[in-house]
């Protein structure tokens, strides 16, 4: 062990500064032997969240630049709505659920809503309304429904059963948009379709699984 | 426990007590604190492994992750086995929360053997509870022949729903509700260490010898610490702008020894011990009294309506009924406004640690590190094991003056003290 003379104590650790005043003790004669009590600390980064920030703030600057570069060339900013909103898109989906560490259930939810959001967007900005509600946005809630069953049902997967409220989820938003295709006299056979396979697969949940719905729907929504 | 089977628990609501920490996270911090037991050979790896393999299912609340719920975070069993790891990093690293993880480490160095864990899950005797099964196994599949019995949880049992409840909200009534203290107090500043490390200054100490000096004063050894830590902090405040700021030492109560309980989660309360600026004039015999009285007020009464008024906030409809992401919001803020900002630092202290009679030629000494606070800038730790007491600050700043400072009325007292450090 050595000792400081100033604060007068003994030091177990073969350290060459006294901790409490700094005074060197790298001469002092050792009493008896001298131990580590902890491992050379070298103070590590987050390499995942410095990594998130990088890719954040290069989205949000080729965001900017793009525009300017589109603003100086074409005088408008029309085609940098879809730089603004696909770079929406990746910090939502990408950045967020890494940087944060998401469940897949909840990725998926956020992906899919949006998703809708921008394919909605994208409608309406091109002037074309028609093709996303009545056709993309139920089917991709149809391919989404049949993904989370597949997902609850594959056994021993980490008992995903936060995928019973992405299926509530998406069978709300199809009823939804079936709704809303039925009032406006559009096309409704892909939201029905997509409704009632979510809520057949919730029935189904429901019948040959309710234990375990009952338990994810109860830990979920606990109040 | 949400499940009511004995062995299978599948997910479990967060105590009363735990329920702050995970809101009150942030990126760069949570509340993580550790245990440690130094051995007196170095550890075995590949048998620690296997000792936590089979202590685990002793403590299935420590078997889990955390998850977001809709209206609050829940614990969810993972089926993943926790591993052993070498110490490498600053203590108390902050606990990834998000994740299907464990949230606690069990870490190993040379002869060292800590247990940090997210403070949502236990608190500190739950955490002793742990480490001393994990030894006890450990050196049993040694062959060291301790008898599980003489561990205060014999790893060989079934879990009890008893040890997982939350007394908290058994042992709440309707008797009455505390008032909070809301004051601002003096704030402990520094140069911060880079990368939020956290510097640890432990001092070793003859049990014995403290004792009979706290003896002379009538006070136990936590009133003296307390005593010689508040001294410590006036006089560094007296070189501070916040002189007009009371000093609030914040002493942490294990409520086991009030209500009769066997939980081994959280079951803990606090007491604000207060000082102001002008007691730095004081003699020392004045501190301890002032520490003495302001103890005196730990009553049940007193523990009985703190807990009331815990659990009168977690039941309230509106609270409830408030959606997580806002609930972490205007608890974040809370913490941070009226936690952390009523108090300077925290000094707990574990006790006598409660081990098998064959740790004592096993076993060295306790260690106690609490991690970093949002905004104090020191914290202590204190436990005892056979003849020798180990004080633990840990702190984020690089100036050490506090720590200097209680060395030095420690050894006015004639107390021989060891230093051990992660500071090189």
């Amino acid at each position: 062990m050595k000792h400081c003379d100033k604060c007068d104590v003994s030091i177990i650790d073969d350290i060459s500064n006294c901790p409490l005043c700094g005074r060197d003790i790298s001469d002092n004669q050792q009493v008896s032997q001298t131990f580590l009590c902890y491992p050379n600390n070298k103070t590590r980064n987050d390499k995942r969240n410095m990594a998130m920030n990088w890719l954040f703030w290069i989205v949000v600057v080729g965001t900017i630049i793009s525009g300017i570069v589109e603003l100086l060339i074409f005088k408008h900013y029309r085609y940098n709505f879809y730089v603004l909103t696909g770079a929406f898109l990746a910090i939502i989906n990408i950045i967020l659920p890494i940087k944060y560490r998401w469940s897949f259930s909840a990725i998926s939810i956020v992906a899919s809503l949006t998703l809708c959001a921008y394919i909605l967007f994208l409608e309406l900005f091109t002037h074309s309304f028609g093709w996303g509600v009545y056709y993309v946005i139920p089917l991709f809630l149809l391919f989404m429904t049949l993904y989370s069953l597949t997902i609850i049902l594959i056994r021993n997967y980490y008992k995903r059963f936060e995928f019973v409220i992405s299926l509530i989820i998406f069978s709300v938003l199809s009823l939804v948009l079936f709704l809303y295709n039925y009032l406006s006299k559009g096309i409704i056979w892909p939201s029905l379709v997509a409704f009632l396979t979510s809520v057949t697969c919730f029935i189904f949940l429901l019948i040959f699984r309710f234990k375990k719905v009952k338990q994810a729907l109860e830990k979920s929504f606990f109040i | 426990m949400e499940n009511n089977s004995q062995q299978e628990v599948s997910w479990l609501k967060i105590d009363n007590a735990g329920l702050i920490y995970p809101s009150a996270s942030s990126e760069t911090w949570n509340n993580v604190f550790r245990v440690s037991a130094y051995l007196n050979d170095d550890v075995d790896a590949v048998v620690l492994q296997q000792a936590l393999d089979t202590v685990i299912l002793r403590y299935p609340h420590l078997n889990v992750s955390m998850r977001r719920g809709f209206f609050w975070y829940y614990f969810q069993t993972i089926e993943q086995k926790p591993k052993v790891a070498a110490e490498k990093d600053y203590p108390c690293r902050r606990m990834e929360l998000n994740s299907k993880q464990h949230l606690f480490r069990v870490l190993y160095y040379k002869n060292k053997v800590s247990f940090e864990t997210f403070h949502s899950l236990t608190d500190g005797t739950g955490a002793i509870c742990f480490l001393n099964t994990l030894l006890g196994c450990y050196f049993n599949l040694l062959g060291k022949n301790i008898n599980e019995k003489d561990l205060v949880i014999n790893y060989k049992d079934k879990p009890s729903p008893e040890e997982i409840e939350d007394s908290f909200r058994r042992v709440a009534d309707k008797s009455g509700t505390a008032t909070r203290r809301s004051k601002k107090a003096y704030q402990v500043y520094g140069t911060p260490e880079p990368n939020g490390k956290l510097d640890v200054i432990t001092l070793t100490l003859d049990a014995e010898k403290l004792h009979s000096v706290a003896r002379k004063y009538d006070a136990t050894i936590t009133q003296f610490l307390v005593a010689a830590y508040a001294k410590a902090i006036l006089n560094y405040q007296q070189f501070t702008i916040q002189k007009h700021r009371p000093v609030v030492i914040s002493v942490p109560i294990n409520l086991r020894k009030y209500y009769d309980t066997k939980t081994l989660r959280n079951f803990s309360s606090w007491i604000d011990i207060e000082y102001n600026a002008k007691n730095a004039e004081h003699e020392f015999s004045d501190l301890i009294n002032l520490t003495k009285t302001q103890m005196a007020g730990v009553t049940k009464e007193y523990l009985q309506k703190n807990i009331n008024t815990n659990v009168k906030t977690e039941k309230n409809f509106f609270v409830r009924i408030m959606p997580l992401i806002f609930k972490k919001m205007a608890l974040q803020l809370s913490y941070k406004l009226f936690g952390e900002n009523s108090y300077t630092t925290v000094l707990t202290n574990l006790g006598k640690i409660s081990a098998p009679k064959e740790f004592e030629s096993l076993v060295d000494r306790y260690e106690c590190l609490l991690c970093k606070s949002i905004i104090n800038g020191i914290n202590v730790g204190v436990a005892s094991f056979k003849n020798k007491i180990t004080i633990t600050f840990t702190s984020p700043i690089k100036e050490h003056l506090i720590e200097r400072d209680f060395c030095r009325i420690l050894k006015e007292f004639g107390l021989d003290i060891e230093v051990n450090t992660n500071i090189v």
